[in-house]
């Protein structure tokens, strides 16, 4: 192999490696030890217990009792009914659609739907009454359009947001704050919180545009709180 | 082109490449494990123990818990009759073991002596794909293998006890319907299940197929924090100036509009004559 294949090899095998690394930080909970490809699996590892077990791991907290929620078809059918189907942001939009969507598997961002007019829910996260935050976003403009969301940055602190779920209940949160942040430093952390007190958090871009491009440097993101 | 300029082209390729990998968030895997208890057992209400602490009290058949985070590595899991004398005899004895980072659910059932027994799946392996939906059936029933079905799809084929099948599908409300491998009426009759983008749907298999009992138990699992988008790009073009797009359409619109007019009617007269 000629020096310059070798370096193509070895870029080929740094970028593979590198989409590995993309790949792997939207799902990182995937345990390291090889879990089955979908389809049939065998189950974890269980055995019955030794006379005297000596578990590895450190013991648990004596506060450790765990909560639990009802497993029926009824009550996964209720809860999947807390999606959320349409948003009224006052001042902003008229009711607008709300389509769950998720992480987008290749590029990593959060797949949005084309065109202005439709609201993204981040179907991975919290739905209404859920613990953590309900994230939705919508394209500021879309190729001239605009949409639900292009207004956004100009929302009255303190606006009661209404969101409508599936099952027909509505769902309202009182605007506490609006900040712009630059794209590439979002914390997603708090952003995609999936724990802790309820919130709904409204995101579309802002800032300066790029025509080179064809992007905004920043978010605008609205949060919200249960009222 | 001489040796040298691919090599360093790619040489600095490779540089910009590296950082690549680096940004790649910390993987959850730490010491630390993910474990979610599904009670498939109907008639027990249970008081269950992990490494001799109490951890649920009156748990209840056809219930699930909130996720436990506890290291990674081999923990004992107990279970007793709800307010039984956590000396005597447990229902429920056994090790379970967990990988680094593992997301995982001890989903309790019922074995061939219709006693008791725990499985350990992995919930990992579900959210592979966040740009469809997967639907998941695991065995925890004393029954003979079970086809299941979601409309005209297969789920599994032979569903057995400890086992678990994964369909990918999209997002909808589908008819899951249950009955024997080997062929004859369905055990089960068809139940809707939604599934909703991006989260993932277990259902359980539980009871004795010769109490008929069979019957689903079901849980949503959703990825980790750690797949959340990287970014929200929410703009494709600039924001149009209010106005400012039919103010256009009139200024470049209106006098292509008259020549065209003009040139229709030049037509018709000179057709006419």
């Amino acid at each position: 192999m000629t020096p310059s294949r070798r370096a193509l090899a070895a870029l080929a095998l740094t970028l593979a490696c590198a989409g590995c690394g993309q790949a792997g930080a939207s799902r990182a909970d995937a345990p390291p030890t090889g879990p089955a490809s979908p389809g049939s699996t065998s189950p974890g590892s269980v055995s019955p217990a030794p006379a005297s077990p000596s578990p590895s791991a450190s013991p648990l907290p004596a506060d450790a009792l765990l909560g639990s929620q009802p497993a029926t078809l009824d009550a996964l059918r209720a809860e999947q009914a807390l999606r959320p189907v349409w948003i009224l942001v006052p001042g902003v939009n008229t009711p607008a659609p709300v389509e769950a969507r998720t992480t987008d598997p290749v590029t990593g961002g959060f797949d949005l739907p084309q065109g202005a007019a439709r609201v993204a829910w981040w179907a991975s996260g919290a739905a209404p009454g859920d613990a953590g935050s309900v994230v939705m976003a919508a394209h500021v403009s879309y190729d001239g359009q605009t949409g639900p969301f292009t207004r956004l940055a100009s929302v009255a602190p303190g606006s009661v947001v209404v969101v409508t779920s599936a099952d027909g209940s509505t769902h309202r949160y009182a605007v506490r704050s609006t900040r712009n942040a630059p794209k590439t430093a979002l914390d997603r952390g708090e952003l995609f919180r999936t724990t802790g007190p309820a919130a709904l958090v409204l995101v579309t871009c802002g800032g300066p545009y790029d025509r080179a491009t064809h992007s905004f440097a920043e978010n605008v993101v609205v949060t919200a709180t249960p009222v | 082109m001489s040796r040298t300029l691919p090599a360093l082209l790619c040489a600095g390729l490779l540089a910009l490449a590296l950082p690549l990998v680096g940004a790649a968030p910390a993987s959850a895997a730490g010491t630390d494990a993910t474990l979610t208890v599904v009670h498939g057992v109907r008639g027990l209400v249970a008081d269950v123990s992990l490494d001799g602490v109490l951890v649920l009290s009156g748990f209840a058949p056809e219930r699930v818990t909130d996720p436990l985070t506890i290291a990674a590595g081999v923990h004992h899991l107990q279970a007793w009759p709800s307010g039984a004398s956590q000396t005597g005899e447990a229902v429920i004895d056994q090790q379970i073991t967990l990988a680094p980072g593992q997301k995982a659910t001890a989903g309790i059932g019922i074995g061939a002596d219709n006693k008791p027994v725990v499985t350990v799946f992995d919930d990992g392996s579900l959210l592979t794909d966040s740009g469809s939906t997967a639907l998941a059936v695991r065995g925890l029933a004393n029954a003979a293998p079970m086809r299941v079905t979601a409309g005209d799809r297969t789920v599994s084929e032979s569903l057995t006890a400890t086992k678990q099948d994964v369909l990918q599908v999209t997002p909808g409300t589908y008819p899951v319907a249950i009955a024997p491998a080997a062929g004859g009426a369905a055990v089960v009759p068809a139940q809707d299940v939604p599934l909703v983008a991006g989260r993932a749907v277990v259902l359980y298999l539980i009871g004795s197929q010769a109490d008929n009992t069979l019957g689903w138990v079901a849980q949503t699992i959703r990825p980790a924090s750690s797949a959340a988008p990287l970014r929200v790009d929410t703009g494709v073009g600039p924001v149009p100036v209010a106005g400012g797009t039919t103010t256009t359409a009139l200024v470049l619109g209106l006098p292509v509009g008259l020549l065209a007019l003009a040139a229709l009617r030049r037509r018709r007269r000179s057709l006419a004559a």
